[in-house]
């Protein structure tokens, strides 16, 4: 069976346009492991962190007053090579809490599970990652702490993790302990700017709270927290992007 | 009506308009006035080219090694002019301070980096930004379109078409009503489109200045992303991508100023950044 001109012109032109939604719709991270050497874009709106490695050494984290609640955000940090591991990534990390001398108050152990890359990000509606370098950034986790006794450092070490894992990143905060031992009452004596920051969480307006609500709110304050030491030899750090839809 | 009137109107606009083309054009008038000026300076800062005497410039020249001329007003005072600095060789980095009368410490970073940086030019305000009794006449440098301080940065962008512009601004965060209020800095371009090279200056500062906050506007911070700055558009306008508008807080600011070692670094990200 032979072909008309008109239906072999047809053919072509979905061929190629099959061929160009198939460049456009490239996924972003195949994009990342080809242009290792150079610094990516990045969407216009990405918002920007600085994180810090756990690979090989701890790192220790020094809080501006002592604290008894501690916040961590951490990810592992995979090989191009295990992007689309099935069943994740088990990594466990060990969390002291340390006193003024640096002795240890407290210490546990927490095992973690994270998707791969590939997974976490399958529906492309947020992505992470970095612009420079191959690493691909595993799911999210968030650990609360919380200590006995005031502690003046945060020390973090990575015990073990799958194969494919480079290191953890994590993001440490201290709670603000300024706004959470204010009582609720207290929140419309606050300038204006510290208002605006504590309800800026909150989808609604502040007179739709209620006090208890405004309360929680003021409880619910991070600020991040700095390492010990100097960088390279101490700790290794690195800025991590976050952008909704597509990624660089 | 007299038939010769439509006549006399249409002689006199063609009049006027032979006037207006021939005229030579002042501060206020074009934006590139003085370009060719300040261009003549970046090709061989030795003498003071005539365009800028005419403007009202004198020059001296600077440095240990004499490689650098000074361009000021001839009459300093509350002068609009402004203040330039342009070296015979180094980076292709140009460093301004157009608020250094309300910025706090912004013109003495500048003077600072200039120096520590081998940047090729620098460029000050001379008059407050703000009015008031002593210096009346003011002006905002960074929303004057039409004058030597874009002049400037026109040339620089002709002379150097890979370089970088950086403006340095300080912010009072106290009076930030956004996350901007928590930055130690945000950089941007003037636009709502950070590319690729006000991103690699804010991951640079934000390593350099770890662990105060580096935001971009307008991801991180939604407010104080120059998008009115008269500089970065006629820069833009002229196809030069190199122009970043970095704010600083007084925090920063005052740690810069006393911490040599940090101002270093940021010195490295500046001049990493220019070709």
């Amino acid at each position: 069976m032979s072909l008309s001109l008109l239906v072999r012109l047809l053919l072509a032109l979905l061929v190629a346009g099959a061929l160009g939604v198939g460049y456009f719709r490239l996924d972003p991270l195949v994009y990342a492991d080809t242009a290792a050497e150079t610094n990516r874009p990045a969407p216009a709106a990405s918002r920007r962190s600085l994180v810090y490695r756990v690979a090989q050494t701890p790192i220790t984290f020094a809080f501006s007053q002592p604290v008894t609640q501690a916040k961590l955000i951490l990810h592992p940090a995979v090989a191009p090579a295990v992007r689309g591991k099935d069943d994740g990534f088990e990594y466990e990390v060990r969390v002291s809490w340390l006193g003024a001398a640096g002795q240890i108050l407290a210490q546990y152990d927490v095992a973690l599970q994270s998707d791969a890359p590939d997974i976490v990000y399958a529906s492309h509606k947020a992505e992470r990652f970095f612009r420079t370098g191959t690493d691909l950034v595993a799911e999210q986790d968030e650990l609360l702490l919380e200590s006995d006794r005031p502690a003046l450092g945060l020390r973090i070490e990575l015990r073990r993790g799958d194969e494919g894992i480079r290191g953890i990143d994590v993001r440490p905060f201290e709670r603000r302990t300024d706004l959470a031992a204010l009582s609720p009452e207290t929140f419309h004596r606050l300038s204006n700017t510290t208002q605006e920051v504590i309800l800026a969480p909150n989808a609604f307006p502040a007179e739709m709270l209620t006090l208890d609500e405004k309360g929680r709110l003021m409880r619910n304050q991070w600020r991040a927290v700095g390492p010990v030491g100097i960088e390279g030899r101490d700790y290794d750090m690195r800025v991590l992007y976050e952008a909704a839809g597509a990624g660089p | 009506m007299n038939w010769r009137v439509p006549f006399a109107c249409i002689a006199g606009a063609v009049i006027a308009a032979l006037i207006a083309g021939t005229a030579v054009p002042t501060p206020g008038e074009d934006p590139r006035h003085g370009a060719e000026g300040f261009a003549a300076l970046m090709r061989a800062p030795i003498d003071l080219p005539h365009g800028l005497a005419g403007m009202g410039f004198v020059a001296v020249p600077a440095g240990t090694d004499r490689t650098t001329l000074r361009v000021h007003p001839a009459m300093p005072d509350c002068s609009t002019l402004g203040e330039y600095a342009v070296r015979a060789t180094g980076v292709a980095l140009a460093l301004a301070a157009p608020h250094r009368d309300s910025d706090r410490h912004t013109g003495d970073l500048v003077e600072f980096l200039f120096v520590e940086t081998g940047a090729r030019a620098a460029a000050w305000n001379t008059a407050p930004r703000r009015p008031s009794a002593t210096c009346p006449d003011t002006v905002d440098l960074a929303r004057e379109a039409e004058h030597p301080f874009t002049a400037f940065a026109l040339a620089f962008a002709d002379a150097y078409p890979g370089g970088s512009i950086v403006q340095l601004h300080g912010f009072d965060a106290a009076r930030r009503y956004s996350e901007a209020g928590d930055a130690a800095a945000i950089v941007s371009n003037g636009t709502a489109s950070p590319g690729v090279r006000v991103f690699d200056l804010a991951d640079c500062l934000s390593l350099a200045f770890a662990p105060a906050p580096v935001m971009v506007y307008p991801g991180d911070a939604r407010e104080l992303g120059a998008v009115t700055n008269a500089q970065g558009e006629a820069l833009r306008q002229a196809g030069f991508e190199g122009f970043a508008h970095l704010e600083l807080s007084l925090a920063m600011r005052e740690a810069l100023m006393t911490d040599p070692a940090l101002r270093a670094r940021l010195a490295a990200c500046l001049t990493d950044g220019a070709a």
